[in-house]
């Protein structure tokens, strides 16, 4: 468990990105959250505005990850993203257990609905709608006019659409789902064995026939010979908290979709309870069942990562020492030490005493012979995946060259001198390989001498 | 193997497609109340789209074998 602890503390650190950067974008993140607030903005506004100056952050620092971890990173990525997926279905169910109006998309400040409340005369003619969606509603009876409380006070609570409740359409529903199935049955041609991720697919498939069946519904079966009713809304603003305020119903010709098709095969209304009306009432309304479907997807999914980041190690180390088992990449990940140098910054100095082994990861360095006239010459320019500083560790001596970073942003990967060791003692092949490197740099710079 | 998969998805697609106008055509009469006979109009969308996912997950798994066994 300790060491699952550590390759969690050392994959979701950040590496890419320096302590400072994190630093004053949280202080930003904060700073956008509380403004946001003071301005009485709605809760969607609020979560955005927070999340907003992390996207870089995380873009940067994921591009780094997806580098050195290759598809372990694609599938943490995809991890995180059905976990805030899921986060939005949970707020949904939460919002609708509480106190929450199905009303989704939640109704806009604008256009017909701003009309309504003018006529009603919930809201004078000279105010400017405001754009924004509606954050609290109002729930509707019957007959599609407020619901009203035994104090005879309308009925009013969050409108039951997850937090980013305008994306609660159908067309991002169908796009999210099939990159979500596409993504993991990609995850699995890399990790066939991971039987988690076997699971993720079977309920994803159920999930993606469910939104293709709908989708189709939606998109192409649009001749409108249903009877229906499409409830009205009006709009009033208070700032820029809107509040959708049901004014009754309309008899209106609808298709498939408005009556069953949105329902699905297997929620309450759709298809299972059209025909086996006696279980109807036990099944799930499509909130609840696309959580329920939301949840079985993301749980297995997580479980199947965890179970990847315990074999989780740098490629470039894999690179550089192509020889070694994957326990002993493991093994070894966590130890690497990622240094930074800008060019001609002295990354080891001839002469000194070794106590590193580094691998190249990004731009180039260049391998310099000083000699004792004072004067220094090049031996090599290394490229990323080539490594240096084993002459020394494993001749328990001195530097016999110096090594300068070549180009701007040069990035090293370091392992300690026993951790290396430690490599070279159980990995005969390894020590093989590097012998002969080092024997061929050894004669490199004693012919250049 | 593969071919065959592949042939396969492009027919059923082929036959999903070819058949909504014909499902548009047999809905007919104003304000309608849905009934069983609504849904078994649709029931070559739903096994078409049964179908193809299976077809997707196929593919995508007998790919992995074939790299697998090289």
């Amino acid at each position: 468990m300790n060491i699952l602890a550590k390759v969690f503390e050392n994959f979701l650190s950040f590496k890419r990105i320096p302590l400072k950067v994190v630093l004053v974008t949280a202080f930003a993140s904060y700073v956008l959250q509380l403004g946001m607030i003071i301005m009485g903005q709605p809760l969607y506004v609020i979560v955005l505005y927070t999340l907003l100056p992390w996207i870089p952050v995380l873009l940067f620092e994921g591009l780094w990850k997806v580098e050195h971890y290759h598809w372990i990173a694609i599938f943490a990525i995809v991890t995180f993203l059905q976990i805030g997926h899921l986060g939005e279905h949970v707020a949904q169910v939460a919002q609708l257990t509480v106190d929450g109006t199905l009303a989704c998309p939640p109704p806009v400040d604008g256009g017909a609905n701003f009309q309504r409340a003018v006529d009603a005369g919930l809201r004078s003619a000279s105010d400017e709608p405001t754009g924004y969606s509606a954050s609290l509603v109002v729930a509707p009876n019957g007959e599609g006019l407020s619901l009203l409380n035994a104090d005879g006070l309308p009925v009013t609570g969050p409108a039951a659409c997850g937090v980013f409740g305008q994306l609660d359409i159908e067309i991002v529903h169908l796009v999210w789902e099939l990159f979500g199935w596409f993504a993991t049955l990609i995850l699995l041609r890399q990790f066939p064995k991971n039987v988690w991720l076997w699971l993720a697919v079977l309920f994803l498939s159920i999930h993606a026939l469910e939104h293709l069946f709908i989708s189709y519904t939606f998109f192409l079966d649009k001749e409108a010979v249903f009877a229906g009713m499409r409830q009205l809304w009006a709009t009033v603003a208070d700032g820029a908290i809107v509040t959708a305020v049901p004014v009754g119903r309309e008899p209106a010709l609808v298709p498939f979709y408005d009556v069953a098709g949105k329902f699905g095969i297997v929620a309450k209304g759709g298809l299972l309870g059209t025909f086996f009306p006696e279980i109807n009432a036990i099944l799930p309304t499509r909130p609840w069942l696309h959580f329920g479907y939301n949840a079985l997807i993301t749980i297995p999914t997580v479980i199947g990562f965890v179970i990847e980041l315990r074999r989780i190690y740098d490629y470039y180390l894999e690179k550089a020492l192509p020889s070694l088992s994957k326990e002993q990449l493991v093994a070894a990940t966590p130890q690497l030490e990622r240094l930074m140098f800008h060019k001609g910054d002295v990354i080891i100095k001839q002469g000194d005493v070794a106590d590193r082994f580094f691998i190249l990861s990004k731009g180039e360095v260049e391998v310099v012979a000083e000699n004792k006239d004072g004067t220094s010459h090049q031996l090599a320019v290394l490229q990323a995946g080539q490594y240096f500083g084993e002459v020394g560790l494993l001749n328990e001596g001195k530097r016999i060259a110096t090594v300068k970073a070549f180009t701007n942003d040069v990035e090293v990967m370091a392992l300690d001198r026993d951790v290396f060791k430690g490599l070279m003692e159980n990995s005969e092949m390894s020590k093989e390989d590097v012998n002969r490197v080092m024997r061929q740099r050894v004669a490199e710079a004693t012919a250049s001498n | 193997m593969f071919d065959s998969v592949r042939k396969c998805l492009i027919l059923v697609l082929f036959f999903t497609l070819t058949s909504l106008p014909v499902l548009a055509q047999e809905a007919s009469g104003q304000g309608r109340v849905v009934s069983q006979q609504d849904w078994l109009d649709r029931m070559p969308i739903i096994i078409g789209v049964v179908v193809i996912t299976i077809l997707i997950d196929v593919v995508f798994i007998v790919g992995f074998r074939k790299r697998e066994q090289k």
